[in-house]
């Protein structure tokens, strides 16, 4: 089947592009296809959402829609740009597209917001709040995949933590620029419920997902959960992973000088956020609004139900927490450069 | 109080302070932070003075006063001062022989206040911390050495001049603070205190940000260690006597312990931060108000550069209400 992929240069697109290949020709949009030189056996397509490849809709069969904008801290129109009328042109592209058989839309399993228990594989309805415009916005673009004419399937996947073969990071997240102040000693306090679930996969596994639906029939209208379901660690699991971690690398863990982070309620999380943006210290409101985007959603237990969880084993966790962390420790949170980075 | 009472039994009997006579604006402070920012978080200036000599005569008289205690009575003198400054005595002279560094504030407030029987010695190196520590040790001489009566103890500090009155967003007055701990007739009995001591941020200019962020998860840490150690719940406090720094953070820490918020004390006076004298000026304002009746549960709290965070449990008794 040929396969535009687009999202190639994001943190999933080269391990997804590296899952697909032997089975499909697989066309990766990019808008500068000349720096990707070691990929090989791949068509490079320049275009970009808002320009995609016309002249190969004859050519086309399948797409995995995977470009989107996953930056908590972006403003709601400018992830709507990207998130929600990206998908519009991707689907408008779709239905020029004469041999089109699949249609892979990849989102993330925060579309729940602040919902809490057991979350289907089902189109959800908006939920009270979304805690960030990535959600609010990846939700958007879920009600435009499930109403449209093309034969759809959405794919839901959540915290891509890194790769679980060497810890490498493409692109740093949320998650990321967290564990970096908490790692500092620099959270005094997290919004958070000790029993929440954190759903943490590796890249590999996110590619083994999408690859794997492809595999299969398609089903218009399908909804999948890439997550770790219930084999993901609770909050107060990771957290005592991640000491015993750094216990292992900081003088401050290890001698207990630094200590976890409380964990609070919405509100007291606030207070401290308004002392903190009151006082006008600069670190303090970076981590603050680093923590706001994404720890929120800690505060509502919640596991997402995954149907076929036998058919990709989920990644062990911790093996994938120190793996991760120890790239980051490497690389310096991604500053330095890592001969590992690009391997795959 | 009738027969013989536990050793170890002891309170505070009575208390004093002094603050400095002169008020200075936010505006006319040398501030790190812009001042609109510093009264936001309730300050408005900061009391000034240039010697923590006299603040400290000043708050140990009162105490003695308060505690119906003569010099005379007072078996051991405390005195703790966080800046080094204040445990010597300057005569002004720019040239300073190797004995003026002998000339010790504590020696001389003995001699001043004819506190003849006292022996004398000094607390520093804990920050806005020092004068818990000084009670502390109070509390663990007269539960050592039974003959031991009276403690006094006295904290002063006064910040060079001039110079920053800003801390970590906290404007800084100066004033000295007393306690006459005995075993006899505390007002406040002494339930219990903890002390968390962690060398690993000594260097404050190094570790301001990691100091900030430990302030929280220790000192709730500190706080529940004191509750565990007396049998209390965080509901059993009836009133938290805040210091001076940051009002906006002392809500934050009652919710992490889980005390009603309700119990905090909120002061009406405006005095900003002092080193060691907070804790004091502002129990005897809810003295004063009438906040404070026998049988009550009473949270102190204070954290102090070196770093250590240090939670104290009184009970007021029915002296309180006897001049």
């Amino acid at each position: 089947m040929n396969i535009l992929l687009t999202g190639f240069t994001g943190n999933l697109g080269t391990e997804i592009a590296s899952h697909l290949i032997s089975d499909h020709g697989i066309f990766a949009l990019v808008r500068e296809p000349l720096v990707f030189p070691w990929i090989e056996s791949l068509t490079f397509v320049k275009g970009a959402l808002e320009s995609l490849p016309q002249e190969l809709a004859g050519t086309i069969e399948g797409i995995v829609h995977g470009a989107a904008l996953t930056s908590f801290k972006a403003p709601l129109d400018e992830s709507r740009r990207t998130n929600v009328e990206g998908t519009v042109h991707v689907l408008a592209f779709a239905e020029r597209c004469p041999h089109l058989r699949r249609f892979i839309h990849l989102s993330t399993a925060c579309v729940c917001g602040d919902r809490g228990g057991l979350i289907p594989e089902e189109p959800l309805s908006a939920p009270a709040n979304f805690l960030n415009a990535y959600e609010q916005s990846k939700w958007e673009a879920e009600q435009l995949v499930l109403t449209s004419p093309v034969p759809a399937e959405i794919v839901r996947l959540s915290i891509v933590a890194g790769s679980e073969r060497d810890g490498s990071v493409l692109r740093l997240g949320a998650l990321h620029h967290a564990l970096h102040w908490f790692y500092k000693g620099l959270i005094p306090m997290m919004p958070g419920n000790p029993s929440s679930r954190v759903d943490l996969i590796s890249t590999e596994f996110a590619a083994a997902v999408v690859a794997n639906v492809l595999r299969e029939e398609g089903q218009a209208g399908r909804i999948l959960h890439g997550t770790a379901g219930e084999a993901a660690p609770t909050l107060a699991e990771i957290f005592e992973c991640l000491h015993a971690l750094f216990a292992q690398h900081h003088r401050g863990w290890a001698k207990g000088a630094i200590v976890l982070p409380d964990l609070v309620d919405a509100q007291t999380f606030a207070m401290f956020e308004a002392s903190v943006r009151q006082s006008g210290d600069l670190l303090f409101q970076r981590v603050c609004d680093d923590a706001q985007t994404f720890l929120p959603g800690l505060l509502y237990p919640r596991t997402y139900a995954v149907s076929r969880a036998a058919e990709i084993p989920t990644t062990d966790w911790r093996a994938l927490v120190h793996r991760v962390f120890a790239w980051l420790l490497a690389t310096d949170w991604g500053r330095q450069t890592s001969t590992t980075r690009h391997a795959a | 109080m009738k027969g013989a009472l536990p050793i170890d039994v002891c309170g505070f009997r009575g208390i004093g302070t002094a603050l400095a006579g002169q008020f200075v604006l936010l505006e006319a402070l040398s501030l790190q932070t812009p001042v609109e920012r510093l009264a936001g978080f309730g300050f408005e200036g900061a009391y000034v003075s240039e010697n923590p000599q006299q603040l400290a005569r000043d708050a140990a008289k009162r105490a003695l006063e308060d505690a119906g205690v003569t010099p005379g009575e007072i078996d051991v003198l405390l005195w703790a001062s966080a800046l080094g400054e204040a445990h010597h005595c300057h005569d002004g002279s720019a040239q300073r022989s190797v004995l003026d560094r002998f000339r010790y504030s504590a020696s001389r407030l003995q001699e001043e206040l004819d506190l003849d029987r006292a022996s004398v010695c000094g607390i520093a190196q804990q920050g806005c911390a020092g004068m818990f520590s000084a009670l502390r040790q109070a509390r663990a001489l007269l539960a050592a050495e039974p003959d031991l009566q009276h403690v006094l103890c006295v904290g002063t500090d006064c910040l060079p001049t001039p110079g920053s009155r800003e801390i970590l967003y906290n404007v800084i007055s100066d004033a000295a603070c007393a306690v006459v701990v005995s075993r006899q007739n505390p007002k406040l009995l002494w339930r219990g205190f903890h002390q968390i001591s962690k060398g690993y941020y000594w260097d404050v200019a190094a570790k301001q940000s990691e100091i900030i962020a430990a302030y929280f998860p220790t000192s709730r840490a500190a706080i529940l260690q004191v509750l565990r150690q007396t049998a209390l719940r965080p509901e059993d406090i009836d009133l938290v006597i805040p210091t001076g720094v940051n009002a906006s953070s002392w809500p934050i820490l009652l919710r992490l312990c889980g005390i009603p918020e309700d119990r905090l004390f909120l002061q009406q006076q405006r005095f900003g931060h002092t080193i060691a004298a907070d804790s004091f000026l502002i129990l005897e304002e809810a003295r004063a108000a009438g906040r404070l009746i026998p049988g009550q549960k009473v949270l102190l709290f204070a954290y102090g550069f070196g770093s250590s965070w240090s939670a104290m449990v009184l009970e007021t008794t029915r002296f309180l209400s006897i001049p």
